[in-house]
């Protein structure tokens, strides 16, 4: 499962933020977006999910056994579906217990397109051409096989992400922290190809940190494609895309 | 499909818990009704005659209660980014909340109705007509609410505005209800006609006011 964009741009409210955005992503890789505030990191996360118009150039996201899937200016087709989206709003209602919020995503979410993961290469990954330059480092943490991404039940994905004791507890008594970690546990229960996460580490201790690097490597290990925005190096492979004001 | 009844639960669920605001619907017209007779006076036969279209009215603005919130609560925190990114095509997202919405507002009021009747002196034979004609109605009411809703989505406090756009398109659903209700107390005329026209608003109302409010959730990004 590979992301290859062509010549992005992205209007917000009739400011041009970037324009002839070109990368692709890596197998094994995570892409790792850097950039001062407000230059669109966030923008770009909501193109690619869907949930910003493409004002130009195409999104594929190639692999899948229905074929690549291409969203774009000309194409209709939005790639939100394929995607997991971690934004600054965590979608979680005060009012609900952490199993019914985990629960209802899981039946809303689901069923997740029919995909076929390519196995990933946990190999190198190599600079490239334009804005994106690429570092490496603890590929060697990678599964030596990969096999297609599968769902985890509620009762897993919460154990997975440390919250398996609170699963009673209403949302409105969580901490950000523990917020963060069960929005987590939401990209577990319905298996997507496609990580959007937009400064995931925030609130998070470095136990939860320790969490979500480990489930970034496991999505990367099995072939699924992730993209961060970022401030801080990220400890699992990457290719860097930095977007600086020269690009619009 | 197991999508869409998960969404349904969760509004209901959301809407019947402590600050879902599901039930303040009820008791605002719970309270409207209960006042009348006291501004009016003891005289039955005006609250007789004035009755059925003082049901209807509190309905309409007990619907408009908690119509903000309808999208705007989950579009602040992120759910309906969540939505718009799924599968589930927005039309379906704005019936299930809509239908949400109608099961913990338009239906317990028109279950509270009898029991109001009585208050303002109703006959029986035209109480439950009154009763039929809301539960037509409030239908067509939550859904043409639900495009006011949808428009005024990012919009803080966007309570009034809301009301301001919806309720001139809410008139025809006021007129054909209370004339229904009109129609059974006066037996000059048979009730049935402007019920039709009464299924036919709401009918109308949930499949074109549903695109509508769809296609401005999809655009509101």
């Amino acid at each position: 499962m590979l992301l290859r964009a062509e010549a992005l741009a992205c209007i917000r409210a009739e400011r041009l933020l970037f324009s002839g955005l070109s990368f692709a992503s890596e197998p094994g890789c995570a892409v790792a977006l850097t950039g001062p505030n407000g230059v669109g990191k966030s923008s770009l996360l909501r193109l690619i999910a869907g949930l910003l118009p493409v004002h130009a150039g195409t999104l594929a996201l190639a692999g899948s056994a229905t074929g690549p899937v291409i969203a774009g200016s000309d194409h209709e087709v939005p790639l939100g579906q394929y995607c997991h989206y971690l934004g600054h709003r965590d979608a979680l209602k005060p009012s609900m217990s952490v199993m019914e919020t985990l629960d209802f995503w899981q039946a809303f979410l689901a069923p997740p397109p029919p995909q076929s993961m390519q196995p990933a290469q946990p190999d190198v990954c190599g600079p490239r051409a334009g804005a994106v330059s690429g570092t490496a480092a603890q590929s060697e943490s990678l599964p030596a096989e990969s096999s297609p991404l599968t769902a985890l039940s509620c009762d897993t994905a919460l154990d997975r992400v440390g919250l398996s004791h609170l699963a009673d507890l209403s949302c409105q008594l969580l901490s950000a922290g523990q917020r963060r970690r069960l929005t987590l546990a939401r990209l577990l229960v319905v298996a997507r190809p496609l990580w959007l996460l937009d400064e995931p580490t925030t609130a998070l201790d470095s136990a939860g940190q320790d969490v979500l690097w480990q489930l970034c490597t496991h999505h990367l290990g099995h072939g699924g494609v992730i993209m961060v925005a970022t401030h801080a190096p990220l400890p699992v492979p990457n290719t860097r895309l930095a977007l600086d004001r020269g690009l619009a | 499909m197991s999508g869409w009844i998960a969404l349904l639960k969760r509004d209901v669920m959301l809407a019947s818990r402590l600050g879902g605001g599901g039930f303040v619907g009820v008791i605002f017209f719970l309270s409207l009704v209960v006042l009348a007779p006291f501004a009016l006076g003891p005289d039955l036969n005006l609250l007789a005659r004035v009755g059925p279209a003082l049901l209807w009215i509190a309905a309409l603005l007990a619907t408009l209660i908690g119509l903000d919130r309808l999208f705007q609560a989950d579009e602040e925190d992120g759910s309906l980014d969540l939505m718009r990114m799924g599968d589930m095509p927005m039309l379906l997202v704005v019936l299930a909340k809509g239908i949400a919405h109608w099961l913990t507002t338009g239906l317990p009021l028109t279950l509270a109705a009898p029991v109001l009747g009585l208050l303002l002196a109703i006959e029986p034979k035209v109480l439950g007509v009154v009763m039929l004609s809301l539960v037509i109605g409030t239908p067509a009411l939550t859904f043409i609410g639900a495009v006011g809703a949808a428009l005024t989505v990012s919009v803080r406090r966007g309570g009034l505005l809301l009301a301001v756009i919806v309720m001139p398109m809410m008139i025809p659903v006021m007129i054909f209800g209370v004339a229904t209700a009109s129609a059974a107390a006066s037996d000059m005329m048979d009730f049935t006609t402007p019920l039709m026209v009464l299924a036919g608003l709401s009918l109308g109302s949930i499949v074109v006011a549903s695109l509508i409010a769809a296609l401005a959730l999809s655009e509101a990004s």
